[in-house]
């Protein structure tokens, strides 16, 4: 059965210009130790590329933000803004290495900074008030500017995922390097896991978020400290 | 009919083990000495006396020699302000097969201002068909400092087995002055692609983590990365604000916990002014 999803078009404009890869937050800076992966021989071509963050998605940051991302925007759709600050909190610890917790902070506070000015909202000032010295993640910033904007969490969810993996492929479009077509036959490739990821993390509660990407951990850690490196991650 | 003809025609329900430890370690005149102790079946915790260089050492036993599906362990460390101690284990913890329930296993680990506590078990060994779910909460506080490991075992290697069926689940939590700093929650099933998935386990049977949580963690981030190079095991190190953080996966848990003990005997002199050697009972 299709699930059908509506989302009006206001909604969808907002959407689209906050998962845009334009959005200034600075995710083509970031490879989550896709160029470890590639100079260490793991990701050598299309094949490879979709393998690889197939499992990101599936086992690894993609599942654990997805899920996140979907109890924050529960949280924030009935405000309940206690809930959230411990989702966030979440958030912020479940990094493996220093790098990917750079990712994931660094992109969130610049996504509440572009938007808090671009798209003003009472809400998001009174959660950065409310936060403080406290960082957010990209995937609780996004989950709550999508709730406090009415968009529906299972189309918000699906472009998240999706902005995700995009990224991931237009860094290894660079690193392999691959061309633009295969580039686009990758992500294509992809779309199937999006949707499962999102899917699957819809109804999966905080307390069942289970990784299983020890290896994607590694390849970041190990780019910390790789010779020559084109990403911060 | 006695319980154990009962149990084996599933007219019983296998007896539970519902076992806890829960001990803290108090300071005064640069001494340390035990605070509290409790102790209940199959849990149990010994002193023996330490060799002279090393500090007060608790050592971790589980007397039913595994636990079982359905069996429920509870460990809890305290390091009170001041305190120097290591807490080790007699042995390697064996996770056994489950006729379907689940194992559950808690670590709770508090360091107070000033004290240094070592937490160094040896590796838990999950059977064929093992169901665990494990918890461990560590609280850090400003000035405390934290060294521990674990290792995991998927399978008994040595007589061929692997972890075909069954399921981990794995929490951490590290709070920092009363704020989540970092965490993981892991989850592997039996027979799970993630074992040969290179994002994944990559190959490996086993996998490690030692961390360290202090003011003074950036002085380990080279040692570490020096030591687990030199080991030859695929590892890695990283430094997230005062946290550091080392993993090391092999095919052969052996070599992994020789490369572990490596690693620890070199943190331990590193940055807590140790001897270079992991604790005694490490059968490596």
């Amino acid at each position: 059965m299709a699930m059908t999803m509506t989302i009006d078009p206001g909604a969808l404009y907002r959407l689209m210009a906050w998962l845009s890869p334009a959005y200034p937050v600075g995710g083509f800076s970031y490879s989550h130790g896709l160029e470890f992966a590639v100079e260490h021989g793991l990701v050598k071509d299309r094949i490879g590329l979709v393998d690889w963050i197939g499992w990101i998605l599936e086992r690894g940051a993609g599942h654990a933000d997805g899920v996140l991302f979907a109890r924050a925007h529960e949280a924030a759709s009935i405000e309940d803004w206690a809930e959230l600050d411990a989702i966030a909190d979440l958030a912020q610890a479940l990094r493996g290495s220093a790098e990917t917790a750079l990712e994931s902070r660094q992109q969130g506070e610049a996504f509440l900074s572009v938007t808090r000015r671009a798209w003003p909202d009472a809400v998001l000032e009174s959660w950065t008030q409310r936060r403080g010295e406290n960082e957010t993640a990209l995937c609780v910033a996004v989950a709550l500017a999508a709730a406090t904007a009415g968009i529906p969490v299972a189309a918000a969810l699906g472009a998240y995922l999706q902005a995700f993996a995009a990224n991931l492929v237009s860094a290894g479009v660079r690193l392999i390097p691959l061309g633009q077509t295969d580039g686009q036959l990758a992500l294509a490739e992809l779309a199937e896991t999006v949707a499962e990821t999102a899917r699957h993390a819809l109804s999966c509660p905080l307390d069942r978020l289970g990784t299983a990407a020890a290896g994607v951990d590694w390849t970041s850690m190990r780019h910390e400290t790789q010779y020559t490196r084109l990403f911060r991650s | 009919m006695n319980v154990a003809i009962a149990q084996g025609l599933g007219l019983a329900a296998p007896q539970r083990g519902d076992g806890a430890a829960d001990l803290s370690f108090v300071a005064a005149d640069g001494v340390t000495r035990l605070g509290r102790l409790y102790q209940r079946a199959p849990c149990r915790v010994l002193f023996p006396r330490p060799e002279p260089d090393e500090p007060m050492t608790a050592v971790t036993i589980t007397t039913s020699g595994g636990i079982a599906g359905g069996d429920r362990l509870s460990i809890a460390i305290a390091a009170e302000s001041g305190a120097q101690a290591l807490v080790a284990s007699q042995a390697a913890e064996k996770i056994y097969r489950s006729d379907g329930s689940v194992a559950r296993l808690r670590v709770e680990i508090a360091v107070a201002p000033g004290a240094a506590l070592e937490y160094l078990p040896q590796d838990t060994i999950l059977f064929d068909r093992a169901r665990l779910e494990r918890e461990t909460e560590l609280a850090i506080e400003p000035g405390g400092r934290l060294l521990a490991c674990d290792m995991v075992v998927f399978g008994r290697r040595a007589r061929g087995e692997r972890f075909d069926d069954g399921e981990f689940r794995d929490r951490w939590t590290l709070n920092r002055a009363g704020r989540m700093a970092w965490a993981e929650r892991g989850r592997i099933a039996g027979g799970d692609r993630a074992f040969d998935h290179p994002g994944g386990l990559g190959g490996a049977a086993a996998m490690a983590l030692v961390l360290y949580a202090g003011e003074d963690a950036e002085a380990g981030l080279d040692p570490a990365r020096v030591l687990i190079e030199r080991a030859g095991v695929r590892g890695g190190a990283t430094l997230m604000g005062d946290l550091l953080l080392a993993r090391l996966f092999d095919p052969d848990p052996a070599r992994l916990r020789l490369a572990l003990a490596d690693l620890v005997a070199g943190l331990r002199a590193a940055l807590l002014g140790r001897p270079a050697r992991p604790p005694r009972l490490w059968q490596c």
